[in-house]
């Protein structure tokens, strides 16, 4: 009827045996990484009273043998990797579509920082959860991840506003927050001092990390909501208007553009020499990085809506004469379904048979 | 009889509204054929009705529940020619229920009946289809309307994804992302749990029920009617608890619209009793009554349908009154050969 309820988005996370993915919705899973096997979903059903999480839209963050992520129903939780027992929730009473951003000490998340649909922003203690006494107003919706860099946390929300804040205590850092013509959405990148960040009014807009004055936007034809990514001073940014543009960071001009055929939301990302995107329609296409061109295979066709960021994965593979690692995306679609592209290069792809835990070959027609 | 003259009237009778409507269907069948259902459907119907919808909760400073209340009410004006032909298509059926009756009384084959019944549609320049078509096109309205409300106000960020492919290229429009949905003590992204909407939707449904139902003709008539007139505003009670309250918003003030110019179209014939349950079957008395006095009954109903012609001078073509001279003329006719 239109009417659609939330599903989710997030992103498969991997640690040295565990693959978390949101398989179904509103619920968060270990795989095995050998064999894919299933070892604990959370919630279990068996919560008194009741868990709803209703979806998952933020990738789960892994510090030590605790996994973290914010569900659609408000609360951030704090899970056991080994059986996935609940160490610690915040209620934030409201959605929470962004996802977490962390601060890491020696390797392991001291504190979190999560963003709300009404706009709050909270640091938690990873240990026990409990938030800092000080939390951030942004005005409006944050949708969009926040991101740490040196001490400093950018915030993008949906008032069209990029707020640079002191991580400590909150405190505004730029005279005046960036402030763009309307809603900033996608998850914010640092780059060569250069914010990348784009929103609803059709514009990808890089702002200067020192002074939040804004350096140079590109137009494209739709939404940017999915996340750019910077490499050797090119800017890949996926736009709802079914293009992935490749643009100069220092300039902002453009390289290229590579039309797919539908709206990509979906972060692109890097593998070997093969830029892998995925439209919302679930067609996966690999790009020669420098010219866009696709690769004879393109498109691979999943068949299912692909809203979430892939994630590449490196993989042992015993070669003839010694060992050699692979990169392989995975990719999380609609329902909870699990993608994996064996070999960007070939494009094979291969689907998780939840019964089975076996990757079967997905066969595009 | 040679009823076939009164059939030249009715055939004069000018026919834009036909045309007009005609030409819509055509044109949206032709173009469901030529882009294909999923294109025509998004390309002239969704699109243009989500747009118009942001377009307008900017205007009105983004409330989109004021919007939602404008949207509906600028939509009904449009079709309101559409909703004006309903209504007087339902009265001009009402008005001649008491001959359908007769019909159905007078003749038992079928054939013989559906003959009659066409000719009776034809003097008195009734189209049994006239209530039909305005009723369709408002439906295929209100189903895009809904369809386009429930894009909008969505629910879920995977709808806004969605929305984003919908919205035209004019950064306008782009300001009303994200919608305010909040409205008096509504989340207008989800469905009421108060139960104030849905009953509200509940009571506007059955009066407008209540004001479009015609006379049964038959007591199986009756029977449907009084279950329509009680199952409509249930089913729509339980569709608006699965929605969005923008929807049961939009189907509130199309109600209310709706009773109102069924006031304007029907005038002092409608009363508060209009909104009662329906009196016992019509269909049983036509039994009796001619065993009595079949030509006093065929009077007393002559002069009602003058008297509510009279009324109404305003709203009924000359064409009517001429068929309904007509009438008269026949039946001195006929009293003279008795």
């Amino acid at each position: 009827m239109g009417f659609s309820n939330p599903e989710g988005w997030a992103g498969p996370a991997v640690t040295d045996s565990l693959l978390l993915a949101s398989t179904d919705q509103g619920e968060l899973s270990a795989l095995n990484a050998e064999d894919f096997s299933r070892l604990w979903t959370f919630p279990t059903g068996q919560e008194d009273p009741e868990l709803d999480l209703e979806a998952i839209y933020t990738t789960p963050l892994v510090s030590g043998d605790i996994v973290y992520f914010g569900a659609y129903s408000g609360e951030v939780f704090a899970l056991n990797l080994e059986d996935g027992s609940e160490k610690w929730r915040f209620d934030t009473d409201d959605n929470i579509i962004a996802g977490l951003e962390a601060l890491y000490i020696d390797e392991l998340i001291e504190t979190l920082f999560v963003g709300t649909d009404e706009g709050s922003l909270y640091a938690l203690d990873a240990e026990t959860g409990q938030p800092r006494s000080n939390f951030f107003d942004a005005g409006d919706s944050i949708w969009a991840a926040p991101l740490l860099s040196d001490g400093l946390l950018y915030v993008a929300s949906v008032n069209g506003k990029l707020f640079a804040l002191d991580a400590e205590t909150f405190n505004p850092v730029w005279e005046e927050p960036f402030e763009a013509g309307q809603g900033l959405i996608s998850d914010p990148v640092l780059a060569d001092g250069t914010i990348l960040v784009g929103g609803i009014d059709r514009e990808l807009h890089a702002v200067d990390a020192a002074s939040g004055e804004e350096l140079w936007s590109f137009d494209a034809g739709n939404w940017f909501w999915g996340r750019p990514l910077v490499v050797d001073g090119t800017v890949y940014a996926p736009s709802l208007d079914d293009r992935l543009y490749a643009l100069s960071l220092e300039t902002g001009d453009e390289l290229w553009s590579f039309e797919a055929e539908e709206g990509i939301r979906s972060s692109p990302v890097l593998t070997d020499d093969t830029l892998v995107i995925v439209d919302r329609d679930g067609n996966v296409y690999g790009l020669d990085p420098m010219t866009g061109a696709a690769l004879p295979w393109s498109p691979r066709v999943i068949d299912k809506t692909v809203l979430s960021n892939p994630l590449v994965l490196e993989e042992a593979v015993q070669e003839e004469v010694a060992e050699d690692v692979k990169e392989k995306v995975f990719i999380s679609a609609e329902g909870g379904d699990l993608f994996r592209l064996e070999d960007p290069t070939s494009g094979e792809l291969s689907r998780l048979d939840p019964n089975t835990g076996r990757f079967v070959r997905v066969v595009t027609p | 009889m040679s009823q076939s003259a009164p059939a030249a009237p009715a055939a004069a009778r000018p026919k834009l509204g036909n045309l007009l409507m005609i030409s819509i269907i055509v044109g949206l069948v032709g173009a469901f054929f030529v882009l294909g259902p999923g294109v025509a459907w998004n390309t002239l119907l969704m699109n243009p009705l989500i747009n118009a919808l942001l377009l307008l909760t900017n205007l009105v400073g983004g409330q989109f529940g004021i919007a939602i209340i404008l949207f509906t009410v600028l939509l009904r004006f449009v079709t309101i020619p559409f909703t004006l032909r309903q209504l007087q298509s339902t009265r001009a059926m009402q008005e001649i229920q008491p001959r359908m009756q007769e019909i159905q009384k007078k003749h038992k084959d079928p054939k013989r009946r559906q003959e009659e019944t066409m000719k009776l549609y034809r003097e008195s320049g009734v189209n049994p289809l006239g209530c039909f078509m305005p009723m369709a096109i408002q439906m295929l309205m209100f189903f895009a309307l809904w369809r386009a409300l429930a894009t909008v106000v969505g629910g879920s960020p995977e709808s806004l994804v969605s929305l984003s492919q919908r919205i035209y290229a004019w950064s306008f429009l782009g300001d009303a992302i994200p919608l305010e949905q909040s409205f008096l003590w509504l989340n207008l992204g989800e469905s009421d749990s108060t139960f104030i909407l849905p009953l509200m939707v509940g009571v506007s449904t059955y009066v407008q029920t209540r004001l479009s139902v015609t006379p049964a003709a038959t007591a199986q008539q009756h029977q449907q009617q009084q279950m329509m007139t009680w199952m409509m505003p249930l089913v729509m009670i339980w569709i608006t608890l699965s929605l969005p309250s923008g929807v049961g918003v939009y189907w509130v003030t199309s109600t209310v619209f709706q009773v109102f110019a069924s006031f304007a179209v029907y005038g002092k014939s409608m009363s508060w009793r209009t909104l009662l349950p329906m009196p016992a079957p019509a269909a049983t008395e036509p039994k009796k009554r001619p065993k009595l006095q079949p030509d006093v009954q065929e009077e007393a109903e002559a002069d009602t349908e003058t008297e509510t012609t009279t009324e109404t001078t305003t709203e009924a073509p000359p064409r009517a009154r001429e068929v309904r001279s007509r009438h008269g003329k026949r039946r001195g006719k006929r009293k003279k050969r008795r």
